[in-house]
C-alpha cells in the first residue's frame, strides 16, 4: 500500500495471533500501515504457535485472551522460546494477566490507538536482541 | 512437840519483815519487851480498836462499812489511807455524812475513843501508844512508806487481842506485814473480799499471807466485828500468866481440856504440841474460839473434830513465828565479835567451822550466819570449810530454805554490799542467794527432841526455841545442845532465854546477847534420859490385904532364910528380904539401889562374879570371900537366877550367909598353919585373880564386839554417804524435773490461752457463719446447737442434753431422727434439700461426729439457707439456656472449650458441618477432632497461648477435609473469655466455611476482567468495522448508512449473547435477532431445525453474516420487492467424526439475480469471517430465481460444550 521502506517497521515480519476476525482485520490494516508484513492472523493458540514455528518472523502481537478461556500463553512461551519480542494486544488494560510471559510483555490496550501501537511495536521490535535475552 | 514453832505465815514475804522494817520506833519499843509471843500477846485496853487500812477505792467501801456500823459498837475505828501529802484530806467530811458516829481527823496525842472515827492527816506516819494516836514525821521517802503496816504493828504492840485489823481495796500489798503483827499479838485480822473491791490487790495480798481470819464483803464486816468484840476472848480474857521459863508448868484448869485439843490436833494435822507452853495454847485456842462464836471448849472441841479447816488454822496460829536477816542486829553484833571473829582466828586453814540451827524455820538466821561467817573468814583470808546446818521438822519449810529465793522487802534491809555479794536479783522483785552462800548452807530434817543431834558443833544457834517449850523440854534442848557442842563450842539463845541454872554445862560469853560457852569435856548426864518410857516398877502389894498362908511364908522366910536381895540384871536391887546390914551398906552421896554399890568392901567382886556366873549358866553359883576387917568370918554369896515371864525379866536373888564354920574348918584340914592374915591375903588373891581373868575375858569379847560393831559402824556410815549422795542426785533430778514440769506448766498455760483464742475463734465463725447447727449425742440428745438453729427448733440454752425428738421441728422433713442414727450406726452422710415453714429453702447434711481419736459420739446436723442460692441457681439455668439457644441458632459451627483444650460444648452446626455426634466430641481435645487436622504447629501454638496471654485468634485460615463435603476453606476465630466460676476460662471458637465465598469472589474478579476485555474486544471491533466500512464506502452517506447497519447488527449480537448471559444463545435465536430489526418477519420464513446453542463468538459471526445477507437481499435480493421471501434453514450434518452445521439461506421471488461483476465486499467478509472464526465455509450461489447462501461450519467450534456450569444459578434459555 504505503512505500514500505519510508515507514517505521517497515520490512518487519510480524506475526499476530487474534481470536476474533474483525480485530484481526484492524490490527493487521494498522500494522501494514505501519509498514510490516503481516503473518498470520491466527485465530488461536495452536496456529499462533505453529505460525511462530513454521515463518521467519522478527515479532508478533499476540492477543491475550482468545476466547472461551483460551489465552495466548503457549504462543508467548514459543516466542520466548525462540527469543522473539512480541507485544500483547488485551482488553484488560493494566490488568494482572495470569500468565506471567504475557502480563511482562509490553502491552497495547483495545481499542487500539494508531501512535500508541506505532510507539510500542517500535520499542519493542526495534530493541537489540541481546537485550530482549535477560 | 516439835521445833515448828518458828514458822511464820511464810506464804507472805511481807509478813517477815515486820520486825526489820517496821521503823525505828517501833522496833525500839518492841524490842525490850520482847519476851517471846507472850509479851506481844494480852489484853489491850479497855475497848477493842479497828484499825481500817485502805488505799485506791477504799473511800466508797469504807463508806459502805460505816453505813453498815452501828453507832453505839463501843470500838474505836482508826482509818489509815494512802493520801497525796502535798493536799489537804476532804476524808472525814465525807465519812461524816455516811455514819451517825462522829468522824475526827487525828491530831497528835488524841486518844482513840469508842464510838468514834479517826481519819489520818495527809503526809504524817500515823502510831499508837497506851491508846494515844501518835503522829510522827515519815521516815522513809515517799513511795516506799507503808503507813498501814506501821500503824497495824503499832496497834498490835499497844492493842493486843482488842487490836483489829481491817485491809480493805487498795493498790499494792501495804497492810500485809502489819497483819503479822496483829496476829501476833492474838488480834484479828479481816480483809475485804478481793470480788467487791475495786482494787483488789491489797486485800489479795493479805488473804495470800494465810494470816487473814475472815474474809468478808465490807457490808458482813461490822457483823462479824460486833460479834468478836462481844466473845469472851476479848471482853475477859484470862489473866495472863506470866511466861516464866524457868517455872514449872502448872497444870490449869483448861489444860485438861487443852489436852484434847492437842490429841485432836496431833491426830488430825500431825503436829504434836504437848511440850508448847499451856497458857499460850490456851490463848491461842480462846482466839480462835472467839472467832468461832464459840464460849464453851466443848463445842470448840466438836468444831475441831468436824472442820479440818479448824485444826489447820489453828494450826498456823499456833504455829506463827517471825524470822528475818539479821533480826536483832545488835545480837548478831555481839555474835559477830565474841564469837565469829575469834572462831574464825583460832581455826587453821583447812580446817572447818561447823554450826547448827536447829528450828531453822525458813532459813533467814542460817543464811546470817553464813554470810558472816564468810565475811569473817574473808577478812581473815583464811580458806576454812565453813558447814552451816539448819535443821527443822517442818520439810516445807526447808524447801522453801533450800529454795534459797527471798522477796525483796527482807532482802532490802540488809546492806547494799552484803546483797551485792550474796544475793541476785529476780525480774519479780525476789532475790535469790549466790550459790557461794548457798553452798556453805545444809538443810535437813530433824526434829530436837527425838531425833538423835548433830556433835562437834562450834556454834549451835538456838533462837526462840526455849519459850515455847515446857521446862523439860528446855531442859532436854539444851542437854542436846551441850552434846552437839564441840568442848568450848558456843550457844545463841534468844534475847528471852537463858541456861537458867545449867551454869555448870555453859559459861556466860554475853549475858546481855545470850552467849554461853561450853564447859566440860564428858557428856552432861542429862542426856541419859531418853524418850524410851522408864520401865514401870512391879506392882507393890504393899498395900494389898496380906493373906495368911503369905504372912506364914514371910515369917518363915524371915526366921531361916539368909539375907537375900532380888536384882535385875542391872544389879539394880528390887527387893530386900532380911537383914542385909551386915553384907550391904547405902554409901555416902546420892541414894543408890546399885548392888555392887552397896556391897560391903570385899563383897564387891564376889558379887559380881557370882551373879554374872549365875546368869551365865543359869544355875545357882555360890562364892565365898572374904569380909574385910572381918577376917575370920568368910561370906557365901549365892547368886540364883530366877526365869520371869521373859528372858528380858531376868531377876537374881543374892543370899548372903555368914559361914565361920566352913571359913575355919578348911584350915584345920591344912597341914600348914598359915597365919590367918596371910591364908586371907591368898583367898584374896585368888579371889582377885579369879575376877580379873572373868574382867580380862569380858573385856576382850567387849572389845572383839566393839570391833565388830565399828565394822558396822563403818559399812553403815559408807552406806550413808552413798546414800547421801544417791540423795544429792536425786534432788539435782528433782529439780531438773521441777524445772522441766515449770516449763511444762508454762507451756500448758500457753496452750490454755491458744486454746482460748481457738474457742473465740470458733464461738465467732459460729456466730459469722449463720449455720444452723445441732450436735447430738449418740442417744439423740442435744449436745450443742448455734444460735440460728432457733428458727428450725424452739431451743433455750438450757435444752441442752434433752433428746432432739421432744421438739417441735419448724421445717418439713420426716426423717431427721432416722438419719442421725444412720450417721451415728452406718456412718450414713445424708443431703438433701428441705423446706422450712417459713419458705426458706435448707441444705440439709447430717453426718456422724468424729472425735479426735476417730470415735463416733453422735451427730452433726446442718441446716444451709440456700435459698438465695437457689434462685441464684435458677437465674443461672436460664441465662444458661439462653446462651445455648443463641450459641444454636448461629449457623456457623462454633466449639467451647475449657483450659486445657478440651471441647466442653458444641453447637448443632458443628455437628452437622463435621458429622460428628455430640459424644464424639465433648470431652476430646480439640487436635484430636475431624481426623487430627486441626493439629497443625501454627495453630497449637495459637491455641495454647490463647488463655494463658489473653490472646485472640482473628480469621485464621485453614484448609480441612470434611466429610461430604471434601476439601474446605476455614476460617477460624477465637476468643478467651473468663468462666462464671472465674477460675477455669473458656475458648470460645468458631469456624467458618468460607469456601464458597472464595469461589465467588474469585468469579467476580473474573467476571470484571471478562467485562473489560469484552468491553474492549467489542471497542476494537467497532474500530474495525469503522475502519473496513470507510475503506469500501464511496460516501460519507454510504459509510454512515452502512456503519449503523452494521453497528446495529453488532449491538443485536451483543444483545443476544447477554440474553443467553454469555452462555451460549440458540440458534433459532440469533437469527431471529438479526433479522428483527428489518421488520420483515413475515417474508422471512424459519424452518424448524434441531436446537443448537451457539458460542458466543458464533452467535456474533453468524449475526454479522446474516447482517450483511439481509442487507443484501433488501438492497438487491427478494425483499428489495414486495413478494419476495426467504427461506432459512438449518440441519446438522455428521461429517466423519464431527458434525457439521449447515445453515441454509434460501431467496425467492425476487427479481432476477445477477451475479457480480467481482466479488463484492459482502461476499468476502462472510467467507473469510465464517472461515477465520468458525473455521467453516461460505458458498454463495447466484441463482437467477433468487440467491441462495449455504454456511457450514463444525460444530465443535461453534456449538457450546455441554454440561456448562450455570454460575447465575438460572437454566440455559430454551430454544425458542
Amino acid at each position: 500500500m504505503t512505500d514500505s521502506k519510508s515507514l517505521p517497521l517497515s520490512g518487519l515480519r510480524i506475526l499476530v495471533v487474534e481470536d476474533e476476525y474483525m480485530v484481526a482485520e484492524l490490527l493487521t490494516f494498522m500494522l501494514e500501515d505501519l509498514g510490516c508484513v503481516v503473518i498470520g492472523p491466527f485465530p488461536d493458540a495452536a496456529s499462533g504457535v505453529a505460525g511462530v514455528r513454521d515463518n521467519i518472523i522478527d515479532g508478533a502481537v499476540i492477543d491475550a485472551n482468545l476466547g472461551d478461556g483460551m489465552t495466548s500463553g503457549p504462543v508467548a512461551a514459543a516466542l520466548q522460546a525462540a527469543s522473539l519480542p512480541f507485544v500483547v494486544a488485551t482488553g484488560y488494560g493494566s490488568l494482572i494477566l495470569s500468565d506471567e510471559a504475557l502480563d511482562r510483555a509490553p502491552r497495547v490496550t483495545k481499542p487500539f490507538i494508531t501512535a500508541e501501537l506505532e510507539a510500542t511495536a517500535t520499542a519493542t521490535f526495534r530493541r537489540p536482541l541481546p537485550a530482549i535475552e535477560i | 512437840m516439835t521445833n515448828d514453832d518458828k514458822r511464820n505465815g511464810r506464804n507472805s514475804p511481807k509478813a517477815r519483815k515486820a520486825g526489820s522494817e517496821a521503823g525505828p520506833e517501833i522496833d525500839r519499843q518492841v524490842t525490850p519487851q520482847l519476851h517471846g509471843n507472850e509479851a506481844a500477846e494480852g489484853v489491850g485496853g479497855a475497848f477493842p480498836i479497828v484499825g481500817i487500812g485502805m488505799s485506791a477505792g477504799g473511800l466508797e467501801v469504807a463508806t459502805a462499812f460505816l453505813k453498815a456500823m452501828p453507832a453505839d459498837s463501843g470500838m474505836g475505828f482508826v482509818i489509815v489511807q494512802h493520801l497525796d501529802p502535798t493536799r489537804g484530806s476532804m476524808l472525814a467530811e465525807i465519812l461524816s455524812r455516811e455514819t451517825a458516829m462522829p468522824v475526827v481527823q487525828i491530831e497528835d496525842g488524841m486518844p482513840v475513843e469508842p464510838n468514834r472515827v479517826h481519819v489520818i492527816v495527809p503526809a504524817k506516819t500515823l502510831l499508837i501508844s497506851d491508846g494515844i494516836l501518835r503522829l510522827v514525821e515519815p521516815d522513809a521517802p515517799r513511795g516506799h512508806r507503808h503507813p498501814i503496816d506501821k500503824f497495824f504493828s503499832a496497834l498490835a504492840q499497844d492493842q493486843k487481842a482488842k487490836a483489829i485489823a481491817i485491809v480493805l481495796s487498795g493498790a499494792g500489798s501495804n497492810g500485809t506485814a502489819g497483819i503479822a503483827d496483829i496476829k501476833q499479838a492474838g488480834g484479828m485480822c479481816i480483809a475485804q473480799d478481793p470480788e467487791t473491791a475495786r482494787f483488789d490487790s491489797m486485800p489479795r495480798h493479805a488473804i495470800a499471807s494465810n494470816l487473814v481470819d475472815m474474809v468478808l464483803a465490807p457490808e458482813a464486816m461490822p457483823e462479824a466485828l460486833m460479834r468478836y468484840a462481844r466473845h469472851s476472848y476479848v471482853v475477859a480474857p484470862r489473866p495472863e500468866i506470866e511466861a516464866d521459863v524457868e517455872a514449872g508448868d502448872a497444870p490449869t484448869q483448861s489444860a485438861t481440856g487443852l489436852d484434847d485439843v492437842l490429841a485432836l490436833l496431833n491426830a488430825r494435822a500431825g503436829h504434836d504440841f504437848s511440850q508448847y507452853k499451856h497458857n499460850t495454847l490456851s490463848r491461842r485456842v480462846h482466839r480462835r474460839m472467839g472467832l468461832a462464836q464459840l464460849e464453851d471448849l466443848g463445842q470448840y472441841l466438836d468444831l475441831l473434830a468436824g472442820e479440818p479447816d479448824e485444826a489447820a488454822a489453828l494450826v498456823q496460829d499456833l504455829l506463827i513465828h517471825v524470822t528475818a536477816f539479821f533480826r536483832d542486829a545488835e545480837a548478831w553484833e555481839a555474835l559477830d565479835h565474841e564469837v565469829i571473829t575469834p572462831l574464825v582466828q583460832s581455826a587453821q586453814t583447812g580446817q572447818s567451822i561447823r554450826v547448827w540451827v536447829p528450828a531453822c524455820s525458813t532459813g533467814e538466821e542460817v543464811y546470817t550466819i553464813a554470810m558472816l561467817l564468810i565475811e569473817r573468814c574473808e577478812a581473815a583470808n583464811k580458806d576454812i570449810a565453813i558447814k552451816v546446818f539448819g535443821t527443822d521438822t517442818a520439810e516445807h519449810h526447808l524447801s522453801e530454805a533450800r529454795k534459797a529465793t527471798f522477796p525483796g522487802s527482807m532482802i532490802e534491809s540488809l546492806t547494799g554490799e552484803r546483797i551485792e555479794r550474796f544475793f541476785d536479783k529476780l525480774d519479780d522483785n525476789y532475790y535469790r542467794v549466790k550459790p557461794v552462800l548457798r553452798e556453805k548452807v545444809i538443810f535437813a530434817p530433824q526434829n530436837v527432841l527425838k531425833d538423835p543431834p548433830y556433835s562437834r558443833m562450834d556454834l549451835v544457834s538456838c533462837r526462840n526455841l526455849l519459850i515455847y517449850l515446857v521446862p523439860a523440854a528446855q531442859e532436854k534442848v539444851l542437854s542436846l545442845a551441850h552434846f552437839a557442842l564441840r568442848e568450848g563450842g558456843y550457844l545463841f539463845l534468844g534475847n528471852a532465854e537463858t541456861v537458867g541454872k545449867r551454869d555448870h554445862m555453859f559459861e556466860c560469853v554475853s549475858k546481855r546477847w545470850r552467849i554461853y560457852r561450853r564447859l566440860g569435856s564428858g557428856r552432861s548426864p542429862m542426856l541419859e534420859f531418853s524418850q524410851w518410857p522408864i520401865r514401870e516398877e512391879p506392882a507393890r502389894a504393899a498395900d494389898a490385904k496380906p493373906k495368911l498362908a503369905d504372912i506364914a511364908m514371910k515369917s518363915l522366910a524371915e526366921r531361916f532364910a539368909p539375907a537375900s536381895v532380888l536384882i535385875d540384871k542391872n544389879y539394880r536391887v528390887l527387893h530386900f528380904h532380911g537383914s542385909t546390914e551386915n553384907f550391904l551398906t547405902q554409901p555416902a552421896g546420892t541414894p543408890t539401889f546399885d548392888l555392887l554399890a552397896l556391897a560391903r568392901g570385899g563383897l564387891r567382886m564376889t558379887v559380881r562374879n557370882a551373879v554374872r556366873k549365875a546368869i551365865d549358866t543359869s544355875e545357882a553359883v555360890t562364892l565365898r570371900c572374904a569380909m574385910k576387917g572381918e577376917a575370920k568370918n568368910s561370906v557365901a554369896v549365892t547368886a540364883s537366877p530366877i526365869r520371869g515371864t521373859g528372858d528380858a525379866n531376868l531377876m537374881v536373888l543374892v543370899s548372903f550367909v555368914r559361914s565361920e564354920s566352913v571359913m575355919n574348918d578348911a584350915p584345920l584340914q591344912n597341914v600348914a598353919p598359915v597365919p590367918v592374915e596371910v591364908r586371907d591375903i591368898e583367898e584374896e588373891l585368888m579371889c582377885a585373880r579369879e575376877e580379873m581373868r572373868n574382867t580380862v575375858e569380858r573385856h576382850e569379847t567387849t572389845n572383839e564386839e566393839l570391833t565388830a560393831a565399828n565394822e558396822e559402824v563403818t559399812s553403815i556410815n559408807e552406806e550413808l554417804q552413798a546414800t547421801n549422795e544417791e540423795l544429792e542426785s536425786s534432788k539435782e533430778e528433782l529439780q531438773a524435773l521441777n524445772e522441766e514440769l515449770g516449763t511444762i506448766n508454762g507451756q500448758l498455760g500457753r496452750k490454755i490461752s491458744e486454746l482460748a483464742d481457738v474457742t473465740d475463734d470458733l464461738r465467732n465463725l459460729m456466730k459469722g457463719s449463720d449455720v444452723a447447727t445441732i450436735v447430738l449425742d449418740t442417744d439423740l440428745r442435744i449436745k450443742w446447737f448455734s444460735p440460728p438453729i432457733q428458727s428450725l427448733f424452739h431451743l433455750i440454752d438450757s435444752d441442752v442434753g434433752r433428746p432432739i425428738a421432744n421438739f417441735t421441728q419448724k421445717f418439713i422433713f420426716g426423717e431427721l431422727l432416722y438419719r442421725a442414727k444412720a450417721a451415728i450406726n452406718d456412718l450414713a452422710t445424708f443431703e438433701g434439700e428441705i423446706r422450712a415453714d417459713d419458705g426458706r429453702c435448707l441444705l440439709l447434711r447430717v453426718m456422724p461426729y468424729r472425735t479426735q481419736d476417730d470415735r463416733i459420739a453422735g451427730a452433726v446436723v446442718v441446716f444451709v439457707d440456700v435459698t438465695d442460692l437457689k434462685s441464684k441457681q435458677m437465674e443461672i439455668s436460664e441465662a444458661r439456656s439462653f446462651a445455648e439457644a443463641i450459641v444454636e441458632t448461629v449457623r456457623h459451627p462454633l466449639l467451647a472449650l475449657g483450659r486445657d483444650l478440651r471441647v466442653r460444648s458444641a453447637n448443632s452446626a458443628f455437628h452437622t458441618t463435621f458429622g460428628l455426634g455430640p459424644d464424639e466430641v465433648v470431652g476430646y481435645l480439640i487436635y484430636e477432632l475431624v481426623d487430627g487436622q486441626w493439629n497443625v504447629p501454627s495453630l497449637r501454638t495459637l491455641l495454647e497461648q490463647l488463655v494463658p496471654e489473653h490472646r485472640r485468634i482473628n480469621d485464621y485460615e485453614i484448609e480441612l477435609d470434611v466429610p461430604r463435603l471434601g476439601s474446605r476453606k476455614m476460617l477460624m476465630n477465637a476468643r478467651s473469655m473468663a468462666d462464671s466460676q472465674g477460675g477455669g476460662e473458656l475458648v470460645l471458637l468458631a469456624i467458618e466455611d468460607i469456601t464458597q465465598r472464595i469461589e465467588t469472589d474469585r468469579h467476580q474478579e473474573l467476571l470484571v476482567g471478562e467485562l473489560s476485555h469484552r468491553v474492549k474486544n467489542t471497542l476494537a471491533v467497532v474500530q474495525s468495522l469503522a475502519a473496513q466500512t470507510l475503506r469500501h464506502s464511496s460516501s460519507l452517506e454510504t459509510f454512515a448508512e452502512a456503519f449503523q447497519g452494521r453497528l446495529q447488527a453488532l449491538a443485536r449480537a451483543n444483545d443476544a449473547i447477554l440474553d443467553g448471559n454469555w452462555k451460549g444463545v440458540t440458534l433459532r435465536h440469533t437469527i431471529q435477532r438479526s433479522l428483527r430489526p428489518f421488520g420483515l418477519d413475515d417474508r422471512i420464513r424459519l424452518a424448524e431445525g434441531p436446537v443448537i446453542d451457539l458460542r458466543p463468538q458464533a452467535c456474533l459471526a453468524i449475526t454479522m453474516i446474516l447482517h450483511e445477507l439481509t442487507t443484501n437481499a433488501v438492497k438487491y435480493g427478494a425483499l428489495s420487492v414486495q413478494s419476495g421471501s426467504i427461506d432459512i434453514a438449518w440441519r446438522i450434518d455428521p461429517d466423519g467424526r464431527e458434525q457439521t452445521i449447515t445453515i441454509e439461506w434460501s431467496e425467492r421471488d425476487g427479481p432476477v439475480v445477477v451475479p457480480p461483476i467481482r466479488q463484492g465486499q459482502g461476499t468476502r467478509f462472510i467467507e473469510k469471517s465464517i472461515a477465520y472464526e468458525l473455521s467453516g465455509t461460505a458458498k454463495v450461489d447466484f441463482d437467477p430465481d433468487g440467491l441462495r447462501a449455504t454456511l457450514s461450519f463444525p460444530s465443535a467450534s461453534s456449538i457450546m460444550p455441554k454440561p456448562s456450569l450455570d454460575i447465575t444459578g438460572r437454566n440455559a434459555p430454551s430454544d425458542r
